[in-house]
């Protein structure tokens, strides 16, 4: 099935829905509820009791959006942001005229004659941002020049520890490396993008800096992408979007298949699921600045990059798509899509990935967690994830998902049909297999009782730590 | 013709002597007061605006009481909810509601450029010109002077309205966006996608494919893949269905989108591409499995959604709206 054609039919489909399917609801917020929502500055708790009544009220949407377009505005009146819009963008380049018109729409528009302030002090001219242009602009190449070297030195550095210890580099590291990125994200990749193999966590997005000076710096596969797609956008709109998506989707699959199978279980993984949704949800966003310190010591990271290959070849890489955005429209993360037979049956299609993400599996402590690292390794913090005790299982391991329905109890299921169990958090044992194939997720209810879960949606479940598999409808 | 603001400060006097409602708003204790007085020195009042530190407190009370309108809580949490507020912005409103001309000039000389051109930028979607755009800004003046009896008799300005929860600046977009979205309701209930001005080519009404391909049953596949859109929309999570409605419906860049939801461009982008795709995959799915049509009929579906929505079926769906 021509699946461009499909996706032009689904923007017309769900342009008409989702503009008519709206439930009307007589508990609208006030103008200072929508200003503080917009500000972001209510309670974590408030915005999201009002997204949830803003994801079905039209009228309070479309307020946002009139917000959303005044404010868009006032920023172009801002000084800098004419220079990022000079910059053309990969991004406004592949959206076409119809998405940049508003971003590029030039300030001096505003047609009244009230549009300068009526009176400037002398200090409120040099307040005036717009001589800072040109600083700006030396920054950010003073910055992208101290980036080249620092990313070429950071890619020996890599080497030699992936050399050294053959694991991935502490997620810290790379979290810390992300706000590097935000700058120096045109200078690194056009020479660390693997060409053939697209890279959820190395890929140059084209849309991630929207003040990339040039578009020929993205890598040309990227460029390949964003055409293909271009006929297939809505409005010209999402060549750029396919293309970030295409790049992301590699892991995409098995994460989001072993959430969705997670999800259709209600079992003993229950607990830990939450606490895994919860610190998902934490680090659902790649945050434009890198958390603080102690906050990245504090937290368990999770989904960070993929294995240590890819992190050497990608010396910067963009945000990683994490954990629970891998599995967010598979729907396990705010429920989405959970329940439907389509939702069911995802994990049918979805092509086997090569590689797979490290993932934290919480346990019903929750001090204790365990990190599926790759190399066959597995992490386990004891300190709610301030430090991490690593274990190597298994070298040719690579190991997909994991449940612990105690702390002390975990299951690892991983490819080629690999599965392992620990009863002590120490010691593992590799357990007998019901398949060779991929597994991809386990949904654990004590040391004796699992259902795994294959790339070919496949199902069995033991009673005897594995003596005996039973094929599950 | 004289603006209406300057036309409006003529009633200065009486806006001063209004009868204000009565306030029921929560008194302080004495262990706020130090941080009463925190918020105060934050405020940095101009002498000029002849605002007393109490008419400060009572704002700071109301806000208080309208945020926790039960009762008053945790001295901690009442401390940190007061510095998280845009204090100078309310200290403006406190002394623009309670008519000081000082505060209104200043008002006037910093917001009224911004005002006209949010309007203006509202408006545009909605083809509204200038002249109208002034309109709807000098509208919000008789309100903010509180020159309009409510039904009891008593006057309020609208800024007694504003509690310092979000700029200044964003409230009175928020009002303006109110408007104009309320008055378009008002003249039309819902706003048609249909219209064919509006509507990209992708969705266009294309009747020499239509004759070309005489169905009798596309109306019945159509329905179908209408329904299944429907259902996975349904079973979206909440920030992923308004991400998509702001794209979709909304005509909002990734950049506002990326605004509102907190989120980079870069993030809106990739789970919105996501999203679609994992809608499409539902629909398809479904269609397969509970619809049971085969892999040339859901061709065909996708081919007839492609070709030409029936708009009557949505209008259907939309009946609860």
């Amino acid at each position: 099935m021509p699946s461009q054609e499909n996706e032009k039919a689904m923007d017309g489909l769900l342009r008409r829905s989702l503009a008519h399917d709206s439930i009307a609801s007589g508990d609208c917020p006030d103008a200072e509820l929508l200003a503080a929502y917009f500000d972001h500055s209510l309670g974590a708790d408030e915005a999201a009791r009002y997204e949830i009544h803003f994801s079905q009220c039209t009228r309070c949407r479309e307020q946002l959006a009139a917000m959303a377009r005044a404010n868009a505005e006032q920023t172009a009146d801002a000084a800098l942001e004419p220079a990022l819009v000079g910059a053309r963008p990969a991004e406004a380049i592949a959206l076409g005229p119809r998405r940049v018109a508003a971003q590029a729409k030039p300030a001096s528009a505003a047609p009244f004659e009230v549009k300068a302030p009526a009176r400037k002090s002398t200090d409120s001219r040099w307040l005036n941002p717009k001589w800072l242009i040109p600083v700006a602009a030396m920054l950010v190449l003073g910055t992208f020049i101290f980036m080249r070297f620092a990313s070429h030195e950071t890619t020996i550095g890599l080497n030699n520890q992936v050399a050294m210890s053959k694991s991935a580099p502490p997620p810290q590291e790379q979290a810390a490396r992300e706000p590097e990125k935000k700058a120096g994200d045109v200078g690194t990749s056009d020479k660390s993008e693997p060409k053939n193999e697209p890279s959820a966590a190395g890929k140059p997005s084209s849309l991630e800096s929207s003040s990339k000076p040039d578009v020929s710096t993205a890598p040309r596969s990227e460029s390949v992408r964003t055409q293909s797609k271009e006929n297939s956008s809505p409005r010209g709109g999402t060549a750029s979007r396919s293309a970030v998506g295409a790049t992301a989707r590699p892991s995409q699959g098995t994460a989001g298949r072993a959430s969705a199978f997670q999800s259709q279980k209600q079992s003993g993984g229950v607990a830990a699921g939450a606490a895994v949704q919860e610190y998902r949800n934490a680090a659902a966003e790649p945050a434009p600045a890198a958390p603080a310190p102690e906050l990245n010591a504090s937290l368990p990271k999770i989904a960070v990059a993929t294995d240590s290959a890819d992190a050497v070849k990608s010396p910067a890489p963009a945000p990683p798509p994490s954990a629970e955005q891998k599995s967010q429209a598979f729907g396990v993360t705010g429920q989405s899509l959970r329940g439907s037979t389509a939702t069911k049956s995802l994990a049918k299609t979805k092509p086997a990935q090569a590689r797979y993400t490290e993932t934290v599996i919480a346990t019903p402590d929750s001090d204790v967690f365990y990190r599926i690292a790759t190399g066959g390794f597995i992490e386990i913090s004891e300190d709610g994830g301030v430090t991490w005790q690593r274990q190597l299982l298994n070298p040719s391991a690579e190991f997909t998902a994991g449940s612990a329905p105690e702390p002390r109890i975990c299951w690892l299921v991983g490819r080629s049909g690999i599965v392992f169990l620990t009863e002590d958090g120490k010691n593992w044992r590799q357990i007998p297999s019901p398949t060779s194939e991929d597994l991809i997720a386990v949904v654990t209810k004590s040391a004796s009782n699992a259902t795994v879960a294959s790339d070919d949606d496949r199902k069995w479940t033991t009673d005897d730590a594995g003596k005996n598999w039973h094929a599950v409808k | 013709m004289q603006p209406v603001h300057l036309i409006l400060v003529s009633f200065l006097p009486e806006a001063v002597s209004r009868k204000m409602p009565a306030d029921k708003s929560h008194r302080f204790p004495p262990a706020l007061n130090s941080v009463v007085a925190r918020c105060w020195q934050t405020a940095s009042v101009p002498p000029g605006w002849n605002l007393t530190r109490e008419q400060f407190q009572r704002a700071l009370e109301r806000s208080v009481t309208r945020r926790f309108p039960d009762s008053l809580p945790d001295d901690r949490i009442v401390a940190g909810y007061l510095e998280g507020l845009h204090l100078s912005d309310l200290a403006l409103a406190c002394a623009c509601s309670a008519g000081d001309s000082a505060a209104w000039e200043y008002f006037i000389e910093h917001y009224r450029p911004e005002l006209y051109r949010a309007a203006r930028m509202i408006l545009a979607k909605s083809g509204g010109g200038d002249s109208k755009a002034r309109d709807l800004a000098d509208s919000l003046y008789a309100d903010l002077y509180g020159l309009r009896e409510s039904s009891d008799g008593s006057r309020r300005s609208l800024f007694d309205y504003f509690h310092g929860r979000s700029k200044l600046t964003t409230w009175l977009h928020a009002i303006l966006a109110q408007r104009q979205i309320d008055e378009i309701r008002r003249t039309q209930k819902i706003e048609s996608l249909d219209d064919p001005g509006s509507d990209d080519s992708d969705s266009r009404q294309l009747p020499e494919t239509k004759t070309a391909l005489p169905d009798p049953e596309r109306d019945a596949y159509l329905a179908m893949m209408q329904a299944c859109v429907t259902a996975a929309l349904r079973d979206l999570a909440p920030r992923d269905r308004l991400r998509l409605a702001y794209y979709y419906v909304d005509d909002l860049t990734l950049a506002q989108i990326g605004k509102l939801l907190g989120e980079h461009e870069a993030t809106v982008s990739r789970k919105l591409d996501r999203t679609r795709a994992d809608l499409r995959h539902c629909v398809e799915v479904a269609l397969r499995e509970e619809k049971k049509l085969s892999e040339a009929q859901l061709r065909l579906c996708f081919e007839y959604a492609r070709q030409q929505w029936p708009f009557d079926l949505t209008r259907a769906l939309s009946a609860r709206d």
